[in-house]
């Protein structure tokens, strides 16, 4: 049964078993190329936050940019990239379901509470934007938000019942 | 409200360790760690796990803070 160690960012190797630690070191692995599909647009979100802040709002040259998510290359990138983060999200399941109560309920209590402020805020945008407030939904700073929210969620219920 | 445990005492009663128990209950060592101090409450079916184990009734193990 799996041990959460360094506040939540890390796990106690010696307490998996050998079908734990497979299904771990699967979804860790698969993660990877999922991720990097994920800095790409990422990356450029941090180019043109870089370009405002010194540019005085002179639009930021994105042909290199465009020529990579334009390219074929990219677009089978980015399937096999959301097979691997499927696998990673299934082998991840398997590896939870194989845990205790104690890492379930963290794990059930980060989730359930990003997935609920995650709609209120969604629904927030939404509404806002019907009255002009706020400009049309982006899903991208949308997931970046919710990412956010579940490693806080998740870190403070490590430190609430770990 | 919290709930309070005698899992401590019953546990040091049979010289075992946190490892020991959480074996014989399947859960981690962490969990029983996090029972024993208070800051995690165990699900009824884990409760009944460990009062059969010890042979007590839950009551005796537990309480209401």
């Amino acid at each position: 049964m799996v041990e959460i160690t360094h506040k939540g960012t890390w796990v106690k190797w010696s307490s998996l078993d050998a079908r734990d630690k497979g299904w771990f070191v699967l979804s860790m692995a698969a993660a990877l190329p999922f991720g990097l599909i994920l800095a790409v647009p990422a990356g450029e979100w941090a180019y043109q936050l870089g370009h405002h802040l010194r540019s005085d709002g002179a639009p930021p040259d994105m042909r290199h940019f465009a020529a990579i998510v334009g390219s074929d290359v990219f677009r089978y990138a980015v399937i096999a990239g959301l097979i691997c983060g499927t696998v990673s999200a299934a082998a991840w399941w398997r590896f939870s379901i194989r845990q205790d109560e104690m890492f379930n309920r963290i794990q059930n209590y980060a989730l359930g509470q990003t997935g609920a402020w995650s709609l209120a805020g969604a629904t927030a945008w939404w509404v806002l934007s019907l009255g002009g407030w706020t400009g049309p939904f982006l899903p991208g700073p949308f997931l970046a938000a919710s990412l956010v929210l579940l490693c806080a969620f998740w870190f403070y219920a490590v430190a609430r019942w770990a | 409200m919290g709930v309070t445990s005698r899992l401590h005492h019953l546990r040091h009663a049979r010289s075992w360790t946190q490892a020991d128990l959480a074996r014989h209950v399947g859960v981690s060592r962490q969990t029983i760690n996090s029972i024993e101090t208070g800051r995690f409450e165990p699900s009824l079916s884990l409760a009944l796990k460990l009062a059969a184990l010890f042979g007590a009734p839950v009551e005796d193990i537990f309480a209401l803070r």
